[in-house]
């Protein structure tokens, strides 16, 4: 998995800054975000202006939800939200590395230093994602245990008085001491 | 977008396939249960944890397999998965303890990163034979299941640890200085 990242944006990025010149043009964003959430087959769409877009969602998976094969059924508006969300924040920084990439072809040695750079950064959102992840886990299992344990707590609490009713029914029974004759002689 | 918080962590991604959970299994290190998606220190996991498997049929058996997706580092799981422990035969109602320990528990003892240690139950049809792996690294769930005919997961939770001290982070010398 992370070797296809790698393959969007390292080689895809290369393609793209020799096909087009650096400009802020809203359409690099809408083929950047179509990279970022993985849609290889299908064609980007040709006019979606950046604010057409629904307003980032914030999900624990922004940069990894295009990438998730798990819900078959989820993929369009998985990959939607997931690109909706990366996009303003991932457009950003990658426009800053693609500015970068003009000056660092100029020598190999800074090349190489861009080159790391990249994968530095790369590595740095995949484990950000993977912190947003795990922070998000432990609180969706937290917000699970709460409502079942308040569940059973609503339970235990109906069982306990109906048993007290049925204790306090049944109490006014025997409450003096009787002689009776129990010897055998 | 699940709630699940096997999904959400990516355990059903990186270890096993969705699955409809049909069993419940407690880990409880030191009398403690843990929490799904919680962190534990290594020194609290040190030994084997007791793997409650609730229910009422105690002919029913299962299988647990304890495994480390993350190994040796989660940015660069080379040796995905590394297999911590593997108990057959545990009848429902027991414990791991009353069942029969393929593979031995090894203490987890993450150096880089922070790792996600899995348990996944399997529900065995009948009382089967299963062959000890000749390592623990590159163990692969999915393909365990297969070869034994185990059929999809019924229970798994997992939870997350790194080194004792903190920092599981980067620690080597960047070659480049950028910044």
């Amino acid at each position: 998995m992370e070797e296809v990242w790698k393959d969007i944006s390292l080689s895809t990025l290369h393609q793209d800054l020799e096909a087009k010149p650096t400009s802020t043009n809203p359409f690099r964003g809408i083929v950047l975000q179509d990279l970022l959430a993985g849609d290889f087959n299908e064609p980007p769409p040709v006019s979606a202006p950046l604010n057409d877009l629904p307003l980032p969602r914030f999900t624990g998976l922004s940069l990894n939800s295009g990438r998730l094969m798990v819900h078959p059924n989820s993929s369009n508006s998985n990959t939607n939200g997931g690109a909706s969300s990366a996009g303003p924040f991932a457009y950003c920084s990658k426009k800053r590395a693609l500015e970068r990439q003009p000056e660092a072809s100029f020598g190999h040695g800074h090349g190489n230093g861009a080159d790391r750079r990249k994968k530095r950064m790369i590595k740095n959102r995949e484990s950000a994602a993977r912190s947003r992840a795990r922070k998000q886990a432990y609180t969706y299992e937290l917000q699970r245990e709460v409502a079942r344990l308040l569940d059973e707590n609503r339970k235990l609490k109906r069982t306990f008085e109906e048993l007290r009713l049925a204790m306090e029914a049944q109490v006014p029974a025997k409450r003096t001491l009787q002689r009776t004759s129990t010897a055998p002689f | 977008m699940s709630r699940d918080p096997l999904v959400v962590g990516r355990v059903v991604g990186d270890v096993l396939d969705p699955f409809i959970r049909s069993a419940f299994l407690r880990v409880i290190y030191n009398n403690r249960e843990v929490t799904n998606g919680s962190e534990l220190k290594p020194s609290a996991v040190v030994h084997q944890p007791r793997v409650d498997i609730p229910g009422r049929d105690m002919r029913t058996l299962y299988t647990l397999v304890m495994v480390d997706p993350d190994a040796p580092s989660p940015t660069n799981p080379t040796k995905r998965e590394h297999l911590h422990w593997l108990v057959t035969d545990i009848p429902e109602t027991t414990n791991s303890g009353f069942g029969n320990e393929i593979v031995g528990y090894e203490s987890p003892r993450p150096t880089a990163g922070i790792h996600r240690f899995v348990f996944v139950l399997f529900r065995q049809e009948v009382r089967q034979i299963i062959d000890k792996p000749g390592w623990r690294q590159n163990f692969n769930t999915r393909d365990f299941a297969a070869l034994y005919n185990l059929g999809p997961p019924v229970a798994a939770m997992y939870f997350n640890c790194q080194r004792e001290n903190g920092c599981g982070g980067r620690r080597y010398i960047r070659l480049t200085g950028s910044k």
